[in-house]
């Protein structure tokens, strides 16, 4: 048999000048993206992985019929019925926002397999577009036995399909950055700011601390879905250094623009379950030291690379990440029934954990927990509601996620006024994004502007049902209020 | 008239929205607003606290029309002493 | 309440839902709330996907009559590849200088080109698939736009190694393409499907018109070609890759039925787009008729076939062979 590189080219090159139609008719910029270049700047488009058809059938075979082992040994509801029953509800938050979005970079990756450039490219999009259905199928059927035992896992499927807010949050984000983005935008948003700078956190973080719980159905389906990534995340960077050779200063805003984007959503979802969901026992490291060793130092080094800035705002980033994913945290906590996976009160032994870790910040989340504490014992297990809050929350009008940015002292949301109406962002950076191209954003309305439009009720009650939720859904306190350390008033949890 | 504020608690995670009237006072919006954060901030005696908008602390007796305050607007309330 | 046995959007299904049903019901949340922001490409969207005649009330009734999921993707095409690489690997130098030269001539004219073309039919077919209101059919596009590649992907093996024995050959691919006369409307078709934005005429014009006529020309009339030269190889490796075809072909007669059960006035649009397209796309392949006499002039028993289907429909919509779709 021919060796791959003996004959693979011949099929990877395969644009030609057209005659019948014009070449900004087959790649309009509204579709194919900017800067808008002639064919010939994107013909040495190439890639490391050079993956060929046959070779893509029969490893993804494979590595499905692996994972189909470790399913049939231990993917039933049993168990699962073993694991610390927080860890599961960081897999319900997990589940619930992997398979639909990654259909829509199903489609954003068919997209860029018809608009890209270069038919490499174009070949390499279109692999990944199945890798990414592999990526919703795998999940939406592993999780899909466990909604018998628990109706939470329901929300694998139906997540996006609601108006919860963290689905509205959710769907602002997929829909710029996978459904509709362009092949350039989406290879430079996706391929290298999401999936080379920030997918590690899950692939080895997050799977680390699942061998540690004993979740090897997780871990397993996590390392296998790295595999993919890891090759069709290669997409990012020839894109990125073409755009830098024609639009330097384009290139660094999506780099900007993307990074802050994609660190509220690892923030919230790998945050809350480093930091959180995981048993104490397993973790191996906080959040903010997996962001430290698998995001910013390989980030920063790939962006040095290229010969880009670290973002403009890198210093209010670092200052993020000692607070943010905690501020949000404990407003979720007290949230709780607004979204669909149960949340832990963290203990004396997890706070002391958290200052260890968080040494700088730490002391300044304390009151909250203690406060929370304090009327967790004066209810006593089971009551849920007087730990929770009623008046309903605010949401930024970029990220669409709660005002948790800045510290407990000074929140640093800040309002704009633009064409008559006025907006709330919860940071400079979603202002910033917001400013740059408002265009995309101004018209969408955030859930308080649905209340006071009308269109979602006021009462906090009616609007978790408007969220998708039935009381046999919201969150609730994982341990329904009897933690052993609560009972003992002597260990205040202080 | 019911003004829709943005109110920010000193000590708590995240922004509220708190709904007052164009006649309540300043006094009302403070202990609005930490009723609506109770649950994560523990309530300080509210005399001690103001409500700040841009940096300046509004008199108690204050409502929220003559504060010139408008839906959507942020507020702060924080002790009486802090500059913001 | 009764204990739930599936996701709640599958319960109303009556029956233990497959993993197809699992995996690929529902998957575009989009349709129809629309995007939370504004998009560039929303406008893109409301003309030529919602804007566009090809309309369903029910596109989730949409089923591909194979349930293909990733998993059984990959593992029937593992198989098929398994058995043209069997092939492959007989086809040695030997082999390769057996043909004759005249069928050498052929191929370097006829099947080293094609390349470019049928990344022309994977690039229209993963537009179809970005722009496709359901997710299942989003999920066939993706698998169609992959069969492509693997199509081009063997084509080249098959032309590196034929190079190997005889010199310079398939090296005026790219100029065959770009200037050879019997390559032009083929090009010229192939162009237009490039800039065909509506949704569901893309569709048409693809895998109603185009490629069951171009298909069917590679696999039938040129795998009988091969056969009359006695290249066996090629003939079977077109074999496997028309079982693709055949497979694109299913889905897509499937999907016009779901669409003319529920909306009968569809049924006139995909017709006038069939008849639009169909007399460019054979036209196209006719235009091979003078290689192909010569095949059969030098001893091979190949002819085009004329029956690519009437060319108008009274009733009924027929795909391109004249077989009725609906």
């Amino acid at each position: 048999m021919l060796k791959r590189d003996e004959w693979l080219d011949l099929a990877r090159k395969l644009d030609w000048s057209f005659s019948y139609v014009d070449e900004r008719e087959v790649f309009p910029e509204v579709i194919s993206g900017r800067p808008w270049l002639a064919q010939d700047a994107w013909k040495d488009w190439d890639e490391p992985y050079r993956t060929t058809y046959a070779e893509y059938v029969t490893n993804q075979h494979a590595k499905d019929v692996a994972l189909d082992a470790v399913r049939e040994a231990i993917g039933r509801v049993e168990d699962f019925q073993k694991h610390d029953a927080s860890w599961l509800n960081g897999l319900k938050l997990h589940v619930a926002t992997l398979p639909l979005a990654e259909f829509a970079a199903v489609v954003g990756n068919l997209r860029a397999g018809r608009f890209a450039r270069d038919s490499a490219w174009r070949t390499t999009a279109a692999l990944g577009a199945l890798d990414e259905l592999r990526h919703t199928q795998i999940p939406l059927l592993l999780m899909h036995d466990l909604v018998q035992w628990d109706p939470q896992f329901d929300w694998t499927h139906k997540f996006f399909h609601t108006n919860d807010w963290v689905a509205i949050a959710g769907r602002h984000l997929v829909d710029e950055l996978l459904l509709t983005a362009n092949p350039i935008e989406f290879a430079i948003a996706t391929n290298f700011v999401f999936e080379t700078g920030f997918t590690n956190l899950q692939f080895v973080g997050l799977a680390s601390m699942a061998h540690h719980v004993g979740d090897r159905m997780f871990e397993k389906m996590v390392q296998s879905i790295q595999t993919d990534e890891a090759r069709h995340a290669q997409i990012g960077g020839p894109v990125l250094q073409t755009v830098l050779k024609h639009d330097p200063a384009y290139a660094q805003y999506l780099i900007d623009k993307w990074f802050w984007r994609s660190w509220h959503f690892f923030a919230i979802v790998t945050g809350f379950a480093m930091d959180y969901l995981t048993p104490l026992k397993d973790r191996t490291a906080s959040f903010k030291e997996f962001m430290e060793e698998w995001t910013l130092d390989q980030f920063a080094r790939s962006l040095e690379e290229y010969g880009l800035k670290k973002p403009w705002y890198w210093d209010q980033f670092l200052d993020g990440l000692d607070q943010y994913h905690h501020m949000v945290y404990a407003s979720a906590y007290t949230y709780r029934a607004t979204v669909w996976f149960d949340l832990t009160l963290p203990g004396p032994e997890e706070r002391a954990w958290l200052r260890l870790k968080y040494p700088n910040t730490w002391d300044r989340m304390e009151p909250i927990w203690e406060r929370i504490t304090e009327r967790a014992r004066q209810a006593g297990p089971g009551v849920e509601w007087y730990t929770h809050g009623v008046t309903p929350v605010a949401f930024c009008d970029l990220c669409q996620l709660v005002l948790c940015e800045g510290t407990t002292d000074a929140n640093s949301a800040r309002t704009y006024a633009h064409e008559g109406r006025k907006y709330i962002f919860c940071s400079e950076p979603c202002q910033w994004i917001f400013q740059t191209e408002p265009q995309r954003y101004a018209a969408h309305k955030s859930v308080v502007g649905r209340i006071l439009a009308g269109e979602a009720p006021p009462n906090l009650l009616e609007l978790v049902k408007y969220f998708g939720l039935t009381q046999e859904m919201w969150g609730k306190d994982v341990a329904g209020g009897s933690y052993p350390w609560l009972v003992n008033a002597k260990t205040n949890g202080a | 008239m019911l003004v829709p504020l943005h109110g920010f608690l000193k000590g708590d995670s995240l922004g509220l929205v708190v709904l007052v009237h164009d006649h309540d006072t300043m006094r009302r919006v403070v202990s609005s607003l930490q009723q609506a954060a109770t649950c994560r901030v523990a309530p300080v005696p509210p005399d001690g606290l103001r409500v700040w908008v841009k940096g300046a602390a509004l008199d108690p007796d204050l409502t929220v029309a003559q504060a010139g305050l408008e839906p959507l607007d942020r507020i702060d309330v924080a002790p009486n002493e802090v500059t913001r | 309440m009764t204990r739930r046995r599936t996701y709640s959007h599958l319960s109303q299904l009556g029956r233990k839902p497959s993993d197809y049903d699992i995996a690929t019901s529902n998957l575009l949340y989009y349709l129809p709330r629309g995007f939370e922001i504004q998009s560039p490409l929303s406008d893109w969207y409301a003309k030529y996907q919602v804007g566009s005649r090809f309309q369903c009330k029910d596109w989730e009734a949409f089923r591909d009559p194979s349930e293909t999921t990733y998993a059984k993707y990959t593992e029937r095409q593992k198989n098929k590849e398994v058995f043209v690489e069997g092939l492959l690997r007989a086809a040695d130098g030997e082999y390769d200088a057996r043909l004759t030269s005249h069928w050498i001539t052929v191929l370097d004219r006829v099947f080293a080109p094609m390349m470019f073309p049928v990344h022309g039919l994977q690039m229209v077919a993963s537009y179809v698939g970005s722009m496709a209101p359901s997710g299942r059919i989003v999920v066939a596009c993706a698998l169609q736009a992959a069969d492509e590649i693997r199509r081009i992907q063997r084509i080249a093996y098959r032309v590196r190694q034929l190079q190997s024995v005889h010199a310079g050959f398939g090296e005026r691919a790219k100029s065959i393409w770009l200037t050879d006369v019997m390559w032009q409307p083929l090009r010229k078709v192939v162009e237009r499907l490039l800039v065909t934005y509506d949704w569901g005429e893309a569709f048409v014009a693809l895998n109603l018109v185009v490629k069951p006529i171009f298909d069917d020309f590679v696999t039938k009339q040129l795998g009988e070609a091969a056969m009359s030269f006695k290249d066996d190889v090629l003939s079977r490796m077109l074999f496997s890759l028309g079982e693709d075809c055949a497979w694109h072909r299913a889905w897509s007669t499937s999907l016009v039925s779901t669409v003319t059960k529920s909306a009968p006035e569809v049924e006139s649009v995909v017709a006038e787009w069939m008849d639009q397209w169909r007399p460019s796309a054979q036209a196209a392949v006719y235009a091979f008729a003078p290689i192909v006499s010569s095949v059969v002039a030098n001893g091979g028993s190949a002819e085009l076939q004329s029956d690519v289907g009437p060319s108008s429909t009274s009733s009924g919509i027929y795909d391109s062979r004249g077989s009725r779709v609906s």
